[in-house]
């Protein structure tokens, strides 16, 4: 078994239609297609969509796949060729003819035409034109089976056949073969480097083809299986060749050969291709597809040999060999690829080793739980207890003078000069007797990390640095020294800075992404490295202290198992950089050696695309604006950004115009929003990983909630129309029954008043009428008269209340007439001349009540007057109506009015009527008496 | 020697009118009655009286609708209204249901037999309110074009005059006739009022609405 590299299998258990895969294209919009034996996949990092023949495809054995400058994607089937265009699979109709071939390879040339190879027809080219021509045997190709088509630089189009490497170059067909040079005649592909030289897989090793010669690799140059499948060239320009027994990277005119042992899914190499983000992709033939992060990582473990997968200590010994320091295991020795073991069987105290380190004079220390040991020349030697009574060693540092500084968990740090072991605990002022690391300060003092926070010990004097001075935690697991002689310390609560009087703390506040620090370290190139719970973090220090946010948000960039990572969880001070740079990560689950000069990072952001908007259970696909009703606002929104070096890290920013005030921030692919008001929305996201910077293109959906119909203006409108009608009906109802109702009473109370009253005055007058028939003294008659006549008056002036409050007489005619009527009985007697001027009025008009009421007592008022006071024998009554107003007068031709001061009370009545119904009044006494009342028929 | 009959139901009232006109020398006043019903009762017994005063507001059948049967039975008898309400509407209703005229109830004695006196001479009262009324009815008649039914140009005048608050004398004085005629018109005038009346009971009855 050899180590571990970062390959990533997706298959059938991921979704794969199929195991074998044919073709591999990533499109313009950075999908994934997957070519297999059944069936064609779209992959976004995270989904695998599965297109059969139900979906339209011509067969469901998908052989080969192209993405022409329209960006249509083209699918060769077993059975002709389809087209993916607009969210659908269509038919080439135009491709008629290949409807029976199987067609296993697609490419558009420069001048748009677009070639099919087939297995066993020849070469089709469709010009842009729509012509179908055929290249095959007949047109003086030399094999009809076509594996890959490919046009150079010079515009010449090549041919991989089984049959030899075909070029065709202003019309003219040439085949090499291996008379030519060509270790075989069957070429499974061809490409072209960056100086457009082409390099060919064949059946007998990978080609070069340069200045007309042929120059094969092979076996010879370590390549493992010689049966090149496929070919594509990585960001560096390297060439990755797929193989029937692996893949092999060609470097520097060697291989480097990777194959199931190191993580592969299966040897047989089908296809391959570079994604965007720059990982390398294998189709395999029964495993799936592989993804290749790169070389950057190689990761050990038990199943290669080591001792036990939880690596607590790194170091390197003199000769480039690597030791291993395990919980369980013992040591590990990494030489030349291999591993062996020194254990409790080999000699060891024990087997669960802390630390192991290396001091000036090429000794390696081993830390153990039950002690101390160091192995010098190949030769170990135990510290026996009396000489080292301390157990549960964790570190062995030697500093500048030479001194050996060995911290314990228990029992605290203890000072080795050469001669003599000295124990430096709390007694002395440490914080802590749990000691698991030291560094030395450029100042000569020594750091001490313990978890009670951090002490600083110099020349016997103890200073100390807890959570009050500034470090984020108190349990401080390791400190390191910068290269510009800074002091840094990880602890359980994150990292922290020394700045000269205290500490200064970066949390996950600050942007660290997990806040437990097992290990803290500063490569050769500036960066630190901080192992964390959940992966490695790579700090740019530079980057935080920046003042421009977005650097800062960038300064830390997580390394997990993603990214190739053995395991994410860290083990405590498990960190060490090698001689030539690279670094060494301990996990529980193994070690990982990391090359920083391979790893690319992922700086490419995610691409977001909008997978599917539920609004109330209705799913809208594939459209960017749509409308909605009132009771669909329950939207949700499901979005994703394709990458594929870390699909699950992506994060994004969305914003829905009108309710998120700012950016919201999450990872989750799916965002939630329940009743919606209505109006116009539009939601935009973009997406970074968590590496990387945003995404300047921002993908935006917009939509309309329309408002229901309660809430449109013409149903607000009705509704408010409605309401104050039905108040106002009531209002109005309510007040007309009160109204209705006094006027009852008061007619009821006049009317019993009138009858009872009445008939009684009637009979007392009848009675008087009647004794005055009989023969009685005149003087006594006169009395009965009188009473009779006093009786009558007052039945009259009860009628005449009755008459006017009772809304049944409610005409301007009503009370003409009763006016004429009171005229005959009072004045006519008097012989007046009474002329009426009613000429205008209309007679069917109505008048309230008070109006009528208050108007006829004023009359009435005024005709008595002039009965009793005026000596004229002429009287004028006019009324008139106009504009909703009204004008009365009465007046007579006498002169006597004037003078008379009986009128006094009479005035005051009239006038107190007038003002009743809101009129104007005036009474005149010159040229006769003449009152003119004027005011509104309607009293309101 | 004219007869009279009363039909009141306030007893003291009702005595004291039939004593003071059994006390007139031309007047015989043989019969008072509380209802309707009783003196239709005594109709049927006895001999018609000439003029008939009669309540509107009485305990069973009311006033009007008992004058429409009595002038139905016994057309010869006329009757005055006597009311306590000087209200043009009732009255026109009398009117039309048979009346000859109408009397408040607390109009003297001596006016009331007055008023017997001058019906019975073929006169009859009429207020410029009710004339108007009587305009408006025979108006609203119009489309029946029954020339019996429509009052004649004189009446007409007579009503116009009437309606202008002229009194039975200027009227007179105005067309050159006596009063006496005027008085004439004005009965006749009823009278139509009286057969419009009826036709629409007829009618009504055809219809079976009574």
């Amino acid at each position: 078994m050899g180590q571990l590299y970062p390959f990533r299998t997706y298959s059938i258990e991921d979704g794969l239609s199929e195991s074998v895969v044919n073709e591999i294209i990533q499109d313009s919009e950075g999908f994934l297609w997957l070519a297999t034996g059944y069936g064609l996949n779209r992959f976004d990092g995270i989904t695998i969509q599965n297109y059969f023949e139900d979906q339209g495809l011509n067969s469901n054995k998908v052989h080969s796949l192209f993405e022409d400058s329209e960006g249509k994607i083209w699918i060769g089937t077993e059975f002709g060729v389809n087209y993916w265009f607009d969210d659908s699979i269509y038919v080439a109709e135009e491709l008629e003819a290949l409807k029976n071939q199987r067609v296993i390879s697609i490419y558009e040339d420069s001048g748009g035409d677009m070639w099919f190879g087939t297995d066993g027809d020849g070469a089709w080219v469709l010009e842009k034109s729509g012509e179908l021509y055929q290249y095959s045997i007949s047109q003086g190709f030399r094999n009809n089976r076509i594996r890959r088509i490919k046009e150079d630089a010079n515009g010449v189009l090549w041919f991989a056949t089984r049959g030899g490497l075909t070029k065709l170059e202003n019309g003219n067909i040439r085949t090499f073969t291996t008379a030519d040079g060509l270790p075989e005649n069957r070429i499974r592909d061809i490409t072209f480097d960056e100086n457009g030289q082409l390099w060919i897989a064949s059946r007998e090793g990978l080609v070069h083809y340069n200045n007309g010669r042929f120059i094969t690799y092979d076996d010879n140059e370590g390549l493992n299986n010689v049966r090149v499948q496929t070919m594509v060239f990585d960001k560096n320009q390297r060439l990755w060749v797929g193989t029937e027994g692996g893949v092999s990277v060609f470097d520097e005119g060697s291989f480097k050969n990777f194959t199931s042992e190191n993580g592969l899914s299966n040897n047989i190499i089908y296809s391959s291709a570079l994604d965007r983000e720059g990982n390398l992709w294998f189709g395999t033939f029964g495993g799936g597809a592989n993804l290749f992060l790169g070389d950057y990582f190689e990761n050990h473990t038990m199943l290669d040999g080591l001792a036990n997968d939880v690596v607590t200590s790194i170091t390197e010994g003199e000769n480039g060999e690597t030791w291993l320091a395990t919980y369980g295991g013992g040591l590990s020795l990494l030489k030349d690829g291999k591993f062996t073991t020194m254990s409790l069987k080999e000699g060891l105290l024990d087997d669960k080793v802390f630390s192991v380190d290396k001091d000036s004079s090429g000794r390696i220390w081993i830390g153990m739980r039950n002690g101390l040991a160091y192995l010098e020349n190949e030769l170990l030697t135990i510290l026996s207890e009396d000489e080292f009574p301390y157990r549960k060693v964790r570190q062995v540092y030697e500093d500048s003078k030479g001194i050996i500084w060995i911290s314990t968990y228990d029992d605290g740090m203890v000072r080795y000069d050469g001669k003599e072991f000295r124990l430096i605990s709390t007694d002395d002022g440490l914080l802590d007797n749990t000691v698991l690391g030291t560094v030395e300060g450029d100042d000569g003092s020594m750091w001490i990390a313990t978890y009670g926070g951090v002490s600083r010990y110099f020349e016997g004097e103890v200073e100390n640095f807890t959570i009050q001075e500034g470090l984020p935690n108190n349990a401080v697991m390791m400190v390191i020294k910068d290269d510009v002689g800074r002091i840094w310390a990880s602890t359980f609560g994150g990292i922290a800075w020394f700045d000269g009087l205290k500490f200064q703390s970066i949390t996950t506040e600050d942007g660290l992404p997990n806040r437990v620090c097992y290990f803290i370290h500063q490569s050769r190139d500036g960066s630190i490295w901080v192992g964390t719970n959940n992966g490695v973090v790579k700090f740019d220090a530079d980057r935080y202290f920046s003042d421009n946010p977005n650097e800062r948000e960038q300064s830390f960039q997580l390394i997990t198992k993603e990214q190739g990572l053995v395991s994410d969880e860290m083990n405590l001070g498990a960190v060490y950089e090698d001689s030539n740079g690279h670094l060494w990560f301990g996990t529980v689950e193994g070690v990982s050696h990391f090359f920083p000069e391979n790893y690319k990072g992922n700086p490419l952001s995610p691409k977001v695309k909008i997978d599917e908007v539920v609004t109330s259970g209705r799913a809208h696909k594939g459209k960017n604006h749509f409308n909605l009703n009132y009771d669909q606002n329950y939207v949700e929104i499901a979005y994703s950004g394709i990458n594929f070096t870390a699909p699950n890290q992506v994060v994004y920013e969305y914003k829905m115009e009108g309710v998120d005030p700012a950016w919201q921030r999450t990872t989750d692919r799916v965002v939630k929003y329940p009743s919606l008001p209505n109006g116009e929305y539009s939601f935009t996201v973009h997406a970074r990983n968590t590496n990387g910077s945003w995404s300047d293109e921002k993908t935006e959906i917009t939509f309309l909630v329309y408002a229901p119909f309660w809430m449109q203006w013409w149903f607000i409108t009705l509704v408010i129309v409605t309401l104050v009608g039905i108040i106002w009906l009531f209002y109005n109802y309510y007040k007309a029954r009160k109204l209705i109702d006094i006027e009852r009473i008061r007619v009821r109370i006049a009317s019993d008043l009138h009858d009872d009253v009445g008939a009684s005055l009637t009979e007392v007058a009848l009675q008087s009428d009647f004794l005055q028939a009989s023969k009685i003294d005149p003087e006594f008659k006169q009395s009965l008269e009188q009473i009779g006549r006093q009786c009558r008056k007052i039945v009259t002036s009860l009628d005449d209340i009755v008459w006017s409050i009772d809304a049944r007489n409610d005409t301007v005619g009503d009370l003409t007439d009763r006016m004429q009527d009171y005229i005959l009985n009072v004045l006519e007697p008097k012989n007046f001349q009474v002329s009426y001027n009613f000429e205008d009025l209309k007679m069917e008009n109505k008048l309230e009540v008070p109006v009528k009421e208050n108007l006829y007592l004023i009359f009435k008022e005024a005709v008595n007057n002039i009965s009793k006071y005026s000596n004229g024998d002429e009287v004028d009554i006019s009324m008139r109506t106009e504009n909703g107003g009204f004008k009365f007068q009465i007046h007579d031709n006498g002169t006597s009015g004037a003078g008379t001061k009986k009128t006094g009370h009479g005035l005051r009545n009239m006038v107190m009527r007038a003002k009743r119904i809101g009129s104007d009044i005036d009474v005149s006494t010159k040229n006769g008496f003449t009152v003119l009342v004027s005011g509104k028929l309607n009293s309101n | 020697m004219a007869i009279i009959g009363i039909v009141e139901d306030n007893i003291k009232i009702r005595d004291l009118i039939q004593r003071y006109l059994d006390m007139q020398e031309d007047m015989d006043c043989p019969v008072a009655k509380d209802s309707v019903e009783e003196m239709l009762e005594y109709l049927e017994k006895h001999q018609a009286p000439d003029v008939l005063l009669m309540d509107i507001q009485l305990p069973g059948m009311t006033g009007i609708k008992g004058m429409e049967i009595i002038k139905s039975k016994y057309p010869d008898i006329d009757i005055i209204m006597l009311t306590i309400y000087h209200d043009s509407h009732k009255i026109f209703d009398s009117l039309k249901a048979g009346a000859s005229g109408y009397l408040l109830k607390h109009t003297s004695l001596p006016e009331i037999k007055e008023s017997i006196d001058n019906l019975l001479k073929g006169g009859a009262p009429m207020s410029p309110q009710i004339a108007r009324k009587v305009i408006t009815h025979f108006n609203d008649q119009a489309p029946q074009k029954n020339p019996d039914s429509m009052l004649t140009d004189r009446e007409q005048d007579i009503v116009n005059g009437l309606v202008d608050g002229l009194s039975y004398k200027l009227i007179a004085d105005r067309f050159d006739i006596s009063i006496d005629t005027v008085r004439a018109h004005i009965r006749n005038i009823y009278k139509k009022l009286h057969v419009n009346s009826k036709a629409e009971v007829i009618a009504k009855s055809l219809r079976g609405e009574i």
